[in-house]
């Protein structure tokens, strides 16, 4: 009789175990669950994965004053056959290249290659008008331009352009005081471990162009002549270098009128006389010629006050009217 | 039954102490500078004679040829037009190891400038001569300018 009274009670406590056992894995494991969730949320939420922190991606937009930018903009530009032929006559530029540039990079060509894409969706548009309408401008347009594969020589103002526009598609050589003398010897490029020349740094790759400015840092020479023999020797060895590369001499960019008024040595009408000779010696060396001055210079052909800080280094707006103009005429 | 919920409560709070902690793990390398108001601080409140200009991150291999790319965290850097030697470097590296070799590729480029400089602005090399570079924690400044002491005592 007890033993089954015991046995009674084991029944009726195993059985209150199982209940309440019951009853915990039914409240329990799906709290711990909530909270495990809850937890990881909490954790990716605080890793940026989740929520506001997704907009990290946003907030890393590229610099607009990049170079990157320009190029991606005009490489849709299609140049007016008078801009080519306006590169031999240079003063007809400032006409010409600016209503370039007035093409706003929002509107016309990318626009018209969004509606080229419309006719196969829109059944109500005409397909044969539209792509005749559009059709012409994709025809013509060449490859486009670009300065990969370019190399730039040139003083602190080739620098200056490399810094301020971040041309970084192209190769510079350049450095502050880099004349036609110590070109051939001023160590400043780095390989490895060791600096090169100019010179020696021509061996070490190839470019299908090459552009070069200088002359600023040798306004001071006592003969012009040496200056522009100096140069041309520069360019022959260049030549040698690189045989397969277009030589384009960049003129010298005049300097702002204050300047120009109040020295001895760094005015416009040297700079201006040293392009002169430049010009004839680019024809002699069979080497392309680019009068940048267009791209810088006020009606009177000074560099206007706000183009440069001290009268002779460009500001950054001026910079990226430089490249805008090798752009915009496809130098 | 009420140990095994003591043990479960356990476990869960040590699961979220976990998480938490792996959380809060990416601030760990935050030093006192505030880099974007010091940035802002050292290029207001300092006379340049040049303008300063912000410089693309590609740059960096250019301008800092010693410096590793992946070294840098954060970076914000200011270049003159090429007529003087003012500048402004302020970097936030991802350890102290690297923010030493940054110091290093800084020093690197003063006497880079100063090489170039010598001569053909001489009257610059004394800016370089008494350029301000300063390090603390993972954070590294180089500020050349006409005015270091208000430099270092922006950068206090």
């Amino acid at each position: 009789m007890k033993e089954t009274a015991m046995t009674r009670r084991r029944t009726l406590d195993y059985r209150t175990y199982r209940r309440r056992r019951r009853l915990f894995l039914c409240i329990a494991i799906p709290l711990i669950i909530l909270i495990l969730l809850a937890a990881a949320g909490l954790f990716l939420y605080s890793q940026g994965k989740l929520g506001p922190g997704t907009t990290d991606a946003t907030q890393e937009e590229p610099n607009t004053d990049t170079y990157d930018t320009v190029i991606d903009e005009e490489e849709e530009i299609t140049v007016p056959v008078e801009l080519e032929e306006a590169e031999t006559n240079p003063s007809e530029l400032p006409e010409t290249v600016p209503e370039q540039q007035e093409n706003d990079p929002e509107t016309p060509v990318i626009e018209t290659e969004t509606d080229n894409s419309e006719p196969a969706t829109d059944p109500v548009a005409d397909p044969v008008t539209d792509q005749a309408e559009t059709e012409p401008e994709i025809v013509e347009t060449e490859e486009p331009f670009t300065f990969e594969n370019t190399l730039f020589i040139g003083d602190s103002r080739t620098e200056g352009l490399l810094l301020n526009t971040g041309l970084t598609e192209a190769t510079f050589f350049a450095v502050r005081g880099l004349a036609v003398d110590n070109i051939h010897y001023k160590e400043f490029i780095r390989s490895g471990e060791e600096k090169l020349s100019v010179m020696d740094a021509l061996k070490t790759d190839s470019w299908r162009k090459i552009y070069i400015m200088l002359g600023v840092n040798e306004l001071g020479w006592q003969s012009e002549e040496k200056f522009i023999e100096a140069y041309r020797e520069v360019i022959q060895c260049i030549r040698e270098r690189q045989p397969e590369a277009e030589i384009i001499i960049q003129s010298i960019l005049p300097v702002t009128k204050a300047k120009s008024d109040g020295d001895a040595i760094y005015n416009n009408p040297k700079i201006y006389r040293y392009n002169e000779l430049l010009v004839l010696m680019a024809a002699e060396e069979e080497v392309t010629y680019a009068d940048l001055v267009p791209a810088v210079a006020d009606e009177n052909g000074d560099l206007p006050a706000e183009g440069a800080s001290d009268g002779v280094h460009l500001t950054k707006s001026y910079y990226q009217k430089w490249l805008e103009y090798l752009i915009a005429n496809e130098l | 039954m009420k140990k095994k919920l003591n043990t479960l409560l356990c476990l869960i709070l040590l699961a979220l102490s976990v998480l938490i902690g792996c959380a809060k793990d990416t601030p760990k390398t935050e030093t006192t500078w505030d880099l974007t108001i010091l940035t802002d601080r050292l290029l207001n409140e300092i006379s340049y004679t040049d303008s300063l200009s912000e410089m693309s991150p590609d740059l960096m291999s250019y301008l800092f040829p010693d410096i590793n790319p992946t070294d840098v965290a954060e970076q914000y850097i200011y270049i003159s037009t090429g007529s003087t030697a003012e500048e402004l470097a302020v970097f936030r590296a991802v350890d102290d190891a690297a923010a030493e070799r940054i110091e290093e590729g800084l020093s690197a480029r003063i006497e880079m400038q100063m090489e170039s400089f010598t001569d053909y602005v001489p009257l610059e090399v004394k800016r370089l001569e008494d350029a301000v570079l300063k390090r603390q924690g993972t954070c590294v400044i180089l500020s050349v300018s006409g005015e270091p002491d208000k430099a270092k005592e922006i950068m206090k």
